[in-house]
């Protein structure tokens, strides 16, 4: 007994020694590329973050971001959870009938939140205003987020928000009505045409290549504008890993398909963010959703000169990439703006200087009460 | 810095047993006492005066309870250990109580309702003539902060130990079982508390009158298993902790989940806040020595106080009233029955009024608790339903739960604890739940204690 008291002493503590050990022995990673985020470097020492306690708190994180053999010890803690122990829900995500679907954060049911939306609309519909100021036109595509495209595959359990987002979603159609606001609802044209399961990716949020491309051609009727809609496609990978097969830590049961297209109208030039870039709209080196416009970008500019087109502003967030993609075929210059990243102008300061002919804003349902 | 992270796990324990066991025995308290205050500076850099101020306050009042001054002392210590709690964790509460809201917030340190406790303990005992006042500071420093039990407890009495702070021995089957009891807390917190506190949330979160029944009665067991296994877990830590170092600190919990009745239930969780308060509260105040009058109201102060310990909102103290009622209940009405109730009866009143107690302690506010258990017994709308889908999901924890929450699996290794072959499985088996628990450390994020906010 004896010696096994001291085995067993010695296991433990040889373990407590081995990790920080090996932890600090080990390469370090900047990023990690299934959480899509920098890892914590090592804290700096201020007198300021010692008494708020910031620096110690760092420290945890540090060890964690940085511990021996993590990418494998989270992998396979996903991997027991989801095939082991069976969970439906897994780091926020489940898989369901094909699908990795998001699990949305709780939200009471509520009553109305026509403030909200009403306040929403009205942002956009200033600038509708603008556009239409100087004989421009405006049009607003609003989408469904992959949670309510594909509501009825949440299991009882786990919260899908669809209750309110239909509430939400009649509220703001109603306001931009009201303000006479030119839209598309997208899911009720993906509805009509039992479109969801091709227009959406199996492990990502985005739209794919199909969706993207009935939105374009939506566009297009709504806007009169010419449309390039014979392309042809054609498989870049099969191993397409999107943003909810992420939170799986490479142990989704499937991958994505990622389609794109062969252009047919050549990109003349194209500016991001000011600077020339390779006039191209696939960046065929990516295996993800960034192939499309090279992923989010703050100020695009893309020109096919072809004057006889018209000049087209589209903005939003990252929804938008895939639609510009085939967009630009329609336009002379084609501007696109990612709200989440451009800061210079204001969105009505940068139609009023540059008053492209159309203004479209691509939006998912989710960012309505925004 | 809390137990279950990874600085603690991998910094500061390595670090502290290499300091205690490499350097010479006659520095062992100063070790503990110098790693206790990094412990508690660690989380709170600037709360750790008040701890100080606290610990050099009851050092110096015991001091004066040899002499003439020792009435003075007392009730001066009263008031000022009091005074500290009452100003870090009541100030608000009183204020907007009063109708005042434009305050400063004051921030509580962490641990603040446990050593001030824990120093009143040493006072009072003092006082009393249990024992007599330490001349030697660094040991009431060290008893006070002493880290394995300064933030969640258990409230260690310091008769307990202070033959142990002077003198102890350590041994190789001690550091062991200290190893086993502090693998076994830490299991119980990462694989048990952590997932099942993980749902309790999700249920507790949504709008009570919308739940179904069967979820409502998920969410509060759910609920009981995490504070169960949270602050059980935390105490076998602690307590596994004090036997590496040498000290024997007495049980927190005797699995309370088996109680017949809920006096029985109290004498089981928590048990080194509920004899505090007992020894230092309700005895001095008479007890059940003066009248049944007199021993109802002072069962209604102590539980009154013992709920305002636990946080500082009405909601507390309705949860300790809740439990002073349903004890003079059984003090004075229905006791006996109880007693020659069949034992499946007796389990299942307990379990339920434990758990209506603990949707209670986890509502938000009064009309969230009114709601959920109206929830618990159908009134619901059951728009959030699929309790057996989620349930279906944790079966492995719940069952756990279920099991370890009895004294079943005790009593197996108890059967095979002089079998060597029976020895090393379970020794296997608990190396291998500390790498189990190593990997969820780092699959999950920062992760609170719920007693924390004590």
């Amino acid at each position: 007994m004896r010696i096994g008291n001291r085995i067993f002493i010695a296991v433990f503590v040889l373990i407590l020694a081995f990790v920080p050990v090996a932890t600090a022995l080990s390469p370090k990673k900047l990023t990690d590329e299934y959480e899509f985020r920098t890892l914590q470097r090592r804290p700096e020492l201020t007198s300021e973050r010692l008494l708020s306690g910031k620096y110690m708190s760092d420290w945890e994180v540090y060890f964690k971001d940085n511990f021996f053999m993590r990418d494998a010890i989270i992998k396979a803690c996903a991997y027991t959870e989801l095939n082991v122990l069976k969970r439906t829900v897994v780091n926020n995500v489940f898989v369901s009938d094909g699908h990795v679907l998001p699990v949305l954060p709780y939200r009471a049911p509520v009553d109305s939140t026509s403030t909200v939306v009403r306040e929403a609309a009205e942002k956009i519909a200033n600038a509708a205003r603008v556009t239409e100021s100087y004989g421009g036109e405006y049009l607003l595509v609003g989408l469904p987020s992959q949670s309510s495209a594909f509501h009825e595959l949440y299991p009882k359990h786990v919260f899908d928000n669809w209750d309110n987002q239909q509430k939400v979603n009649a509220e703001f159609y109603s306001a931009l009505d009201d303000l006479g606001v030119q839209y598309v609802d997208m899911y009720t044209v993906f509805k009509d045409e039992n479109g969801f399961e091709d227009s959406y990716y199996k492990t990502d949020h985005h739209l794919n290549i199909g969706g993207a491309l009935r939105v374009y051609q939506k566009i297009a009727e709504e806007l009169a504008l010419s449309v390039y809609d014979n392309l042809e496609f054609y498989v870049l990978t099969d191993e397409m890993i999107g943003s909810r097969a992420r939170y799986l830590h490479g142990v989704s049961p499937f991958l994505d398909k990622l389609e794109v297209f062969k252009p047919t109208i050549p990109v003349r030039t194209r500016e991001d963010n000011g600077e020339a870039v390779a006039p191209e709209v696939l960046s065929l080196d990516m295996r993800n959703y960034g192939v499309f416009m090279g992923g989010d970008v703050g100020e695009t500019v893309v020109k096919t000169e072809r004057p006889e087109l018209p000049n087209v502003l589209v903005y939003g967030a990252s929804y938008t990439n895939a639609v510009e993609a085939l967009l630009y075929q329609s336009c002379n210059e084609m501007r696109s703006i990612d709200q989440r990243v451009y800061t210079k102008l204001t969105i009505e300061e940068y139609i009023e200087i540059y008053k492209p002919d159309f203004v479209i804003q691509i939006v998912d349902d989710r960012s309505f009460e925004r | 810095m809390v137990f279950s992270s990874a600085t603690f796990l991998f910094i500061f324990l390595p670090a502290v047993l290499a300091a205690y066991f490499i350097l010479p025995k006659k520095c062992n308290n100063f070790v503990l006492l110098v790693f206790s205050l990094a412990f508690y500076a660690y989380g709170e850099p600037k709360g750790i005066f008040i701890m100080l101020i606290s610990i050099l306050g009851n050092y110096i009042f015991a001091l004066f309870l040899r002499n003439r001054y020792k009435k003075l002392a007392l009730v001066l210590s009263v008031v000022f250990n009091l005074g500290i709690l009452c100003y870090y964790k009541y100030s608000g509460f009183l204020l907007s109580n009063l109708g005042i809201t434009d305050f400063r917030e004051v921030i509580m340190p962490i641990g603040i309702s446990f050593f001030t406790f824990q120093g009143m303990s040493y006072v009072f005992d003092v006082y009393k003539g249990d024992t007599e006042p330490e001349r030697n500071p660094l040991n009431v420093a060290t008893y006070i902060s002493l880290f394995p039990q300064l933030v969640a407890g258990p409230i260690v009495r310091y008769t307990t130990i202070e033959q142990e702070l002077v003198t102890r021995e350590i041994t190789a089957e001690k550091t062991a079982r200290g190893i086993s009891r502090f693998i076994i807390g830490l299991s119980k917190k990462m694989l048990l508390a952590n997932t099942l506190g993980g749902v309790a949330a999700q249920i507790f979160e949504v709008e009570p009158s919308t739940l179904s029944a069967p979820m409502a009665w998920l969410g509060a067991v759910c609920y009981a298993f995490q504070i169960f296994y949270d602050f059980s877990g935390y105490s076998d830590m602690a307590i596994g902790m004090g036997l590496m170092f040498g000290f024997h600190f007495l049980e927190n919990f005797n699995y309370p989940y088996i109680a017949r009745s809920i006096t029985e239930f109290w004498q089981s969780w928590h048990m080194s806040l509920s004899t505090w308060f007992r020894d230092y509260v309700y005895i001095p105040l008479g007890g059940n020595r003066k009248g049944v009058k007199r021993q109802i109201l002072n069962i209604l102060i102590v539980w009154m106080l013992t709920g305002l310990w636990h946080g500082a909102a009405w909601v507390f103290v309705f949860w300790g009233l809740y439990y002073a009622v349903l004890l003079i209940l059984e003090k004075f009405v229905w006791g006996r029955l109880l007693a020659r109730a069949p034992r499946v009866l007796a389990h299942v009143y307990t379990l339920a009024l434990v758990l209506f107690g603990w949707v209670i302690f986890n509502g938000s506010n009064v009309g969230h608790i009114l709601g959920y258990v109206g929830a618990m017994f159908g009134l619901g709308d059951a728009t959030y339903a699929g309790a057996l889908g989620l349930a279906g999901d944790y079966k492995v924890e719940l069952l756990a739960a279920a099991l370890f929450s009895t004294p079943g699996v005790k009593m197996l290794g108890k059967r095979f604890k002089d079998r060597r072959g029976a020895m090393v499985l379970a020794r296997v088996g608990l190396i291998m739940m500390f790498i189990v628990c190593i990997m969820m450390v780092v699959n999950t994020s920062f992760n609170p204690f719920i007693y924390f906010r004590f």
